[in-house]
């Protein structure tokens, strides 16, 4: 009797599983949380630990949820951000992974991006720490290979193009396959996702100036945001009704996600970057002139000073010390040694991966991440590269440029010693001592 | 009671060689169990060597299944007393090794000729005037989770600055040998493509060489059969097989010059 029991109760737990799985939320950016509170700190202040509940009802407010996406386009119609993320191809990309009755794919970014970038695009996802370079976090608004320079957002083809091609050498692979559509979805939402990073990281960098006073009247905020009805209006449902947010958040959102982060995005296709036509003679050849190499050469050791990291090779085996960016963001807080893993513990607790130092580029193994078109590395050389120690070239000319492109295009040819024996049964990113 | 395990481990037999004939014969769902078809020179003789080792697993199987159900059907019930129990029989060990070893033998030896061509010996040609294994066509990089394919540019050389990076479309001419050169970047997988018969493990820190002659101009299925962790089943890459020309003029159309000049000539405009 207690066995036949015991049979119909495994059987009810078999039927009823394990229970709804709740749907993921954006998490806090709890890093820079800490790090603006230490900073704080120095002055002798805590924050509000009501600013937490704040920060997160405001961003869902504008932005909605993982499942329910939503922009805040509160200057109506006109709203820049309607022009830089389309609704429609957010709500395709937003959501779990299902299809429609026409077999359209929904839930695109937590089918394909997520399980590295994290559905908060924290790059913070299940397979981060096992991946070098660490999945790229969009909430600092830097992506590394575009057209446009510094400080500039990337440009939708930009972005279309590392989805399709994937970046050789690391783990973000092609999504060759994709339909267009599909594609045009993700880049949306990654546009979506590092907008709504950045606004709450500069909500969190103001905390200190409101001196305890609250960021927001969270009573108001909850009724001025609420879905009106599920009216046929798509623009009214999703957004936040203009007039219902008080003149305090409008002052806000205008100011630190308008002005400091929208406008930047909204004006980042007139950055790109013009390539201009090499010097014919590397046009002609299947390799570049002697004296052009030669010329790029010199800059490589002198003027453009490449030597430094990439090493007196090539090898990347120069300044190997550097971390990126995304470390340097909490790794650059007073008090923080990267020596002394107790000193940073705090930021780990809240989220941060290891420090990693950024390898400098072994230019004798061709593998180029952003490309291997001339064009690509030349950007690569004027611009540099976005939140890395790479930098830009603002003192070569268009001519030295090039000559610096020809002559990484030619390191991998060059013969470093005099063995001379074919380098091909060399592994990968290991050091590759003898020429061609 | 004995009559239903005997007829239900008869039925293992049974039913095991009807779905095969009507797998053979084509019958819905069980049309397309197997390998698919073979479009690489080489495979012939893997397919034989396949089907050898079927034909021997087929006799032992229907053997076994048979002894065993007979065995059930007849002794099932009437036992009379107990079972006889014995610890050791010279005689049994012996025969059932020899039996095995025999096979398996035979296997290791027939097999040679097959291993030699398609593990041991890499094509040769004759470059510079002396006779030397070919130069891959392509670096195939293995890595968590997908291929990267380096494929020699105009230069035909690879590692060098005009290779063609492509992610998990791997482009081969058919008709001729072709070399491949596998690595890893990170822990073990296994590059297979059923439709070539060719399959091997790529272990990182070495470097493996597989090649192959395809038949016709198909495209085919990549996987990777070692277990390398949770996107496992996201390592699956295409292979399009296209004429000689076809890959050159493919190769040309990839060359990053030539997609810089086409780029500038746009800007021109």
């Amino acid at each position: 009797m207690t066995r036949v029991a015991l049979a119909f109760g495994w059987l009810l737990v078999a039927l009823a599983g394990c229970g709804k799985v709740p749907s993921p939320e954006f998490r806090a950016n709890q890093v820079e949380w800490v790090k603006q509170e230490r900073l704080n700190l120095e002055k002798g202040e805590h924050f509000r630990a009501e600013y937490k509940p704040e920060v997160a009802t405001l961003l869902t407010a504008l932005f909605g949820t993982p499942d329910e996406p939503r922009l805040p386009a509160i200057y109506g119609d006109a709203d820049p951000l309607n022009e830089l993320v389309d609704l429609e191809k957010l709500k395709q990309a937003a959501g779990p992974v299902s299809s429609d009755e026409k077999g359209k794919h929904l839930g695109l970014y937590r089918e394909h991006c997520a399980h590295c970038h994290g559905v908060t695009g924290d790059g913070a996802g299940p397979t981060a720490l096992a991946l070098y370079p660490y999945p790229r976090d969009f909430r600092l608004g830097k992506f590394k290979f575009k057209s446009t320079p510094l400080r500039a957002p990337p440009t939708d083809a930009d972005l279309t193009r590392v989805i399709r091609k994937g970046i050789p050498g690391s783990a973000m692979p092609a999504f060759s396959t994709l339909p267009d559509d599909e594609v045009a979805a993700l880049v949306d939402y990654v546009k979506y996702l590092t907008i709504r990073g950045e606004f709450e990281r500069r909500l969190l960098a103001e905390l200190s100036s409101l001196a305890g006073e609250p960021l927001v009247d969270l009573k108001s905020l909850r009724a001025g945001v609420k879905p009106a009805e599920p009216a046929e209006g798509a623009a009214s449902e999703a957004s936040v009704e203009a007039t219902a947010l008080d003149e305090q958040l409008q002052t806000l959102v205008g100011e630190y996600l308008y002005e400091e982060v929208v406008d930047r995005w909204s004006d980042r296709d007139d950055a790109v970057t013009e390539v201009p036509a090499p010097p014919a003679s590397m046009l002609e050849v299947a390799t570049a002139p002697g004296e052009l190499v030669a010329k790029g050469r010199d800059l490589f050791f002198g003027k453009a000073n490449c030597v430094q990291c990439h090493g007196a090779t090539g090898l990347g085996d120069g300044q190997t010390q550097n971390y990126d960016d995304w470390t340097n963001d909490w790794l650059k807080t007073p008090g923080v040694d990267v020596l002394s893993r107790a000193s940073y513990q705090h930021f780990l607790d809240a989220g941060a991966l290891p420090p990693r130092p950024v390898r400098p580029r072994n230019l004798r193994v061709p593998v180029y991440r952003g490309g291997n078109a001339p064009a690509d590395i030349y950007r690569r050389v004027a611009n540099g590269i976005e939140g890395t120690p790479m930098p830009s070239s603002p003192s070569l000319t268009p001519e030295e440029i090039w000559a610096v492109v020809a002559y990484v295009q030619s390191m991998p040819y060059e013969q470093l010693s005099t063995g001379g024996a074919a380098a091909s049964n060399q592994p990968l990113g290991d050091r590759k001592v003898t020429g061609k | 009671m004995h009559r239903f395990w005997g007829l239900l481990f008869l039925a293992v037999p049974v039913v095991g060689t009807a779905v095969y004939f009507l797998a053979m014969s084509g019958v819905e769902p069980l049309r397309g169990l197997g390998l698919p078809k073979n479009y690489n020179e080489a495979g012939v003789e893997i397919d034989h060597l396949y089907n050898v080792i079927h034909v021997i697993m087929a006799v032992v199987f229907v053997l076994t299944g048979l002894i065993l159900g007979g065995a059930i059907w007849r002794y099932g019930s009437n036992r009379e007393g107990r079972a006889s129990y014995f610890t050791h029989s010279n005689w049994m060990e012996a025969s059932w090794s020899l039996a095995a070893g025999t096979v398996l033998l035979f296997l290791s030896l027939y097999q040679l000729d097959s291993w030699a061509e398609n593990k041991l010996d890499r094509p040769v040609v004759t470059l510079a005037g002396r006779e030397q294994p070919q130069p891959p066509l392509v670096k195939v990089v293995g890595k968590r989770f997908g291929w990267e394919f380096y494929h020699a540019g105009v230069d035909g050389q690879l590692d060098t600055s005009d290779d063609i990076y492509v992610e998990n479309i791997l482009h081969v001419p058919f008709g001729e040998p072709v070399v491949l050169q596998l690595q890893s970047r990170d822990v073990i997988h296994s590059f297979f493509v059923p439709g070539l018969r060719l399959k091997q493990d790529v272990v990182p820190g070495m470097e493996h060489f597989v090649w192959f002659k395809a038949t016709s101009p198909v495209e085919l299925e990549i996987l990777c059969s070692e277990l390398c962790g949770w996107g496992h089943y996201t390592m699956q890459g295409r292979m399009k097989l296209m004429s000689r020309s076809d890959y050159d003029r493919w190769l040309a159309e990839q060359s990053p010059w030539k997609e810089f000049a086409a780029a500038s000539a746009e800007e021109a405009e």
